[in-house]
């Protein structure tokens, strides 16, 4: 079992994950907005070159990074499919009962591939180049504005923290729990769903005693080490913006300035397969061979 | 000044069914700053919820506790106390905060407001004491029991408390893991000059301790040297403890009717003695 505490943490140390965590969480969040206006082909090359030298400067191995796109796989094909086959726009290419293939319908379809694909990757870097604990201190840094409505931000970046904190040790005690309940002959995987979903109760009744149990030292711990969520809190890491943000800031932008043109500054007509940038190219193309 | 001043503290629960269990019946102590106190006694004797007292987690219904002159009745001040008496639990996986060792450690003083540099120093200052250096950033999940109780003291003694109580803080750990965290504790004492408070059920861990206290149904039933203590067998038999094996061993031994000198309370002393007799 790998580190849960460090979930999907890639540490290498690069520039990226030495990224200020509030910086990767506003970019993460730049990125997410901005990619849902790259509309041509062009645009999506500009994401997946930014992308690559995201990786590259990262240091973290394509395989690990392709790894995320495992877990869409199936919503990738399933929502590919359906438009593939229920759109039913543009010139008609193939039909057969309610299923009709238009090249509109395979533009759609591919465009939408890319856009989630490339979506779930440069999420996904968030969490490959920044541990949790860094996100929790980002997340409490940036609602800081919250207290003044009197929301108790450090109350809830503690609690996250000790969640996070507490997730290998009770995945531990489950792990022990059942393997006291198998002694007794118990059976978790035979039988019927329902069944199984029933065995399962005598492990979650002994963790659920245990977690209260351990809330309450862990209360008294809390206590004892002079807990207070009162302002003269001082912070043993602070986070700064250096030099590294700003660059990143940059490059950044100038991925959101390319998307930007190519979606508003390129006037390709309406009735056109091709938008964009896209348009132009085709066409210097077209006249190229004639 | 005393560091700990208890004078007639009595403290009941309420348990589940309505009746009432007296945990505390009118205890009195005073522990001198820098001493090392085992405070020994049975499960269910009161000495966990003595602990508890001492640091404002628990109040007693009648009797004051002072520590270094504070009393813990005063609400105001009940930083101040905890910044001056820490506590070390029995479990080390439920004391923890953070995922990451210096975090974790960090978390006192950052609750006391102390500046970030100063809180920098206390961590590596905190580690050093415990022998924990080079798992500053490391995370304590995969660590051996004592490991991790010595990550729990580095977090107390990151808040600088001039005493430390170990409540059971040997209870669930391995002899090696025992017997580092007690090294520890004996190292504070010498060094640092703390005042250890060190609960146990353990006999064997008390025997080089400045003064032992015996508890037995929520009272003190005698505090005095090892030395002295150990001579009153049927006293610590009747509290439901056991004698250290040297003790109990040089015990038959002489009851055999064989020659050994004082009171033999190490490993060491019962295989000096022996020897002595050989020769």
């Amino acid at each position: 079992m790998r580190d849960v505490a460090f979930g999907q943490y890639y540490p290498t140390g690069s520039p990226i994950h030495r990224l200020d965590p509030r910086a990767k969480l506003i970019f993460s969040l730049l990125f997410m907005i901005f990619i849902f206006f790259a509309k041509s082909y062009t645009a999506f090359l500009y994401v997946f070159i930014f992308l690559t030298i995201v990786t590259v400067v990262a240091k973290i191995p394509p395989k690990i990074v392709l790894k995320s796109l495992k877990l869409i796989l199936f919503l990738l094909i399933f929502t590919g499919l359906i438009n593939l086959f229920l759109y039913d726009e543009g010139r008609l290419l193939a039909s057969w009962w309610i299923f009709t293939i238009t090249d509109k319908g395979i533009d759609f379809t591919i465009k939408l591939a890319l856009r989630l694909a490339l979506l779930v990757i440069g999420t996904n870097m968030l969490s490959l180049t920044t541990t949790p604990m860094e996100l929790t201190d980002a997340i409490e840094s940036l609602l800081k504005p919250l207290k003044y409505i009197k929301v108790p931000v450090h109350d809830l970046a503690i609690t996250m923290s000790i969640a996070l904190r507490f997730i290998p040790t009770l995945m531990d005690e489950t792990d022990k729990i059942i393997a006291a309940q198998k002694a007794r002959g118990a059976a978790f995987d035979t039988g019927k769903v329902h069944e199984r979903v029933k065995s399962l109760v005598p492990v979650l009744i002994p963790l659920f005693v245990s977690s209260f149990r351990r809330a309450d030292e862990l209360a008294d711990a809390l206590d004892a080490r002079c807990y207070n969520a009162t302002k003269n809190r001082t912070k043993m890491k602070k986070l700064k913006f250096s030099y590294r943000d700003l660059i990143a800031f940059l490059i950044l932008a100038v991925l959101i300035v390319l998307i930007m043109l190519d979606c508003y500054l390129t006037k390709a007509p309406s009735d056109s397969l091709f938008f964009g940038t896209d348009y132009y190219i085709v066409n210097l193309f077209k006249s190229w061979i004639g | 000044m005393k560091a700990i001043h208890i004078s007639g503290a009595t403290l009941e629960y309420k348990t589940q069914t309505g009746g009432i269990v007296r945990a505390l019946n009118n205890v009195s102590l005073d522990v001198e700053e820098g001493e090392f106190i085992a405070l020994l006694g049975h499960n269910g004797s009161g000495k966990s919820t003595l602990a508890k007292i001492l640091n404002g987690l628990l109040i007693p219904r009648l009797g004051e506790i002072e520590i270094f002159g504070v009393n813990t009745k005063d609400i105001s001040k009940i930083f101040e106390i905890r910044s001056n008496i820490g506590m070390v639990f029995q479990n080390p996986d439920n004391q923890m905060i953070a995922s990451i060792v210096e975090d974790d450690i960090a978390f006192g003083p950052e609750n006391l407001g102390i500046p970030r540099e100063e809180i920098i120093k206390r961590v590596d200052w905190a580690l050093e004491k415990v022998g924990m250096s080079e798992h500053r950033t490391s995370t304590p999940f995969k660590m051996s029991g004592g490991q991790k109780q010595r990550i729990a003291i580095a977090g107390i003694l990151a808040i600088k408390p001039r005493i430390i109580v170990f409540d059971e803080s040997t209870a669930m750990l391995d002899p090696q893991g025992r017997k580092e965290v007690l090294e520890v504790a004996k190292q504070l004492n010498k060094e640092e000059k703390i005042t250890i408070i060190w609960i146990t059920h353990y006999m064997d861990e008390a025997v080089d301790c400045d003064r032992i206290a015996i508890m037995n149904d929520a009272r003190i039933v005698a505090i005095d040297t090892p030395q002295n203590i150990f001579k009153r067998t049927e006293l610590i038999e009747s509290c439901g403890l056991d004698l250290p094996l040297p003790l109990s061993i040089s015990n038959s031994l002489k009851s055999q009717g064989i020659d050994l000198q004082g009171e033999i309370l190490t490993e060491n002393a019962l295989k000096e003695e022996v020897c002595k007799i050989l020769k």
